[in-house]
């Protein structure tokens, strides 16, 4: 070997510590002895060490305001109120004798002028006909989703966390169309924030790319109208 | 839980009676008595997870405040297949995700008071270790370079030590991912914070 080459080697530091060591540290393995040997790798490790320890110690002694738990009930108290203002209209008199037996679905949706065009509601195994109203799911529940209007083309999709493509059909199985409405039934098997998005338009609808947010521009630049609601499965 | 968070047997039994005295709130019924139990246990783990995050003081009360009252109206549903305080973390996480998207989508629809957003600058240095400043400086700058989800988990593992189990149930991922990913991240954000306390 030259010189210049023992140099060079000599000069390359040790970084199997970085490639090898921290996954197994993360995996509650044991290292060996290399670990404890190489002047690189235990160098590392403590620098490691260093950051956690300082990570550990970020805005420790902060614990925001002292009236937090009044105004988080507060919170829930406002948000019920508004809950009851809003159903008042929904469930009217005709509305009631139109919906039947129990198995009626109440949908979770913003009320426009027309009336909701975008809505869904929970339905869980084993809980009877019954559907919830609610913001968020468990792994196993089936969204019942439920959309009015649009031009030619209308899709209904669902995203999670933004960025897996869920569903994505228009009267093909899993969904159904009848004039102008649309509906699926989709179970949900894991956790996340769920969007589901009805997009509609007179002409075709640009094909997904599986992101939200860039589908919905798409989407738009496409000139098709969307609508979006948001939930939780926990 | 600042007393769960030193790793030792009689934290664990800390955290273990908490558990246990929200699911029996829960088992009678007492949605209110199993939010206080949670709120008095971990709301304070919350804020200083969400301050870390966002870097913003005010948003972080917020994002607090957004969690609990979530989890009042989704604790009838709640399943057990985590525990509570790894089923809050996942709440947190999605409400965090949101405010990173966007902060106008996020305050049209989450803003709970009009106080403008106070920006800090990191979390607050202890002014007993000369070399802390410097170095929480050097994390809250280096963090905030992460994409939102890495930054979540980073905090999640290091600053609120959570297990790898609770991890994956906070973020519905397997265990084994979530090592590989902050085994990833781990050497870049040492480089980075190596960076900034040389250019100190």
């Amino acid at each position: 070997m030259s010189h210049a080459g023992a140099d060079d080697q000599a000069a390359a530091a040790c970084d199997r510590f970085e490639h090898e060591g921290l996954l197994h540290l993360e995996q509650g393995l044991a290292l060996d002895t290399h670990f404890d040997t190489c002047a690189d790798c235990r160098a590392a490790r403590a620098e490691h060490e260093r950051l956690r320890a300082g990570l550990a110690g970020m805005a420790h002694a902060h614990t925001g305001r002292a009236d937090w738990q009044a105004r988080v009930w507060a919170g829930l108290e406002r948000r019920h109120a508004r809950r009851r203002r809003r159903w008042a209209w929904l469930v009217a008199p005709a509305a009631l004798a139109a919906a039947g037996a129990a198995g009626a679905l109440l949908l979770i949706g913003r009320p426009g002028p027309e009336g909701p065009t975008l809505a869904y509601a929970i339905q869980r195994p084993h809980q009877g006909a019954a559907p919830l109203r609610s913001d968020h799911a468990q792994p196993g529940d089936t969204l019942a989703i439920r959309a009015v209007g649009g031009g030619a083309h209308a899709e209904l999709r669902l995203y999670r966390d933004d960025r897996a493509l869920v569903l994505r059909c228009s009267d093909q199985a899993p969904c159904s169309r009848d004039a102008d409405l649309l509906r699926a039934s989709v179970p949900v098997d894991e956790r996340g924030r769920y969007q589901i998005v009805f997009l509609h338009a007179d002409r075709p609808l640009p094909a997904p790319t599986g992101e939200l947010d860039r589908d919905i521009a798409d989407a738009r630049a496409a000139g098709a109208a969307v609508e979006l609601r948001e939930l939780d499965v926990l | 839980m600042q007393a769960a968070r030193d790793g030792s047997a009689a934290a664990g039994g800390l955290l273990d009676n908490v558990e246990a005295s929200a699911q029996e709130a829960l088992d009678r019924g007492d949605l209110r008595a199993a939010l206080t139990v949670l709120m008095d246990a971990y709301g304070a783990d919350i804020y200083r997870f969400c301050r870390n995050f966002a870097g913003d003081t005010q948003l972080a009360e917020d994002l607090r405040q957004v969690v609990f009252m979530q989890a009042f109206e989704a604790l009838p549903q709640f399943s057990r297949r985590s525990t509570l305080r790894a089923w809050l973390y996942g709440i947190a996480r999605n409400r965090c995700l949101d405010a990173a998207k966007g902060r106008r989508r996020w305050r049209k629809r989450f803003q709970l008071t009009d106080a403008p957003a106070e920006r800090v600058a990191g979390p607050a240095p202890d002014p007993t270790d000369l070399d802390q400043p410097l170095l929480h400086r050097a994390l809250a700058h280096c963090l905030d370079r992460l994409d939102a989800e890495l930054r979540m988990l980073v905090l999640m593992r290091y600053s609120e030590e959570l297990s790898f189990i609770e991890l994956a149930q906070a973020f519905a991922a397997k265990p084994a991912t979530l090592q590989a990913r902050v085994a990833r991240a781990m050497p870049g954000l040492r480089r980075c914070v190596h960076a900034q306390e040389m250019n100190a």
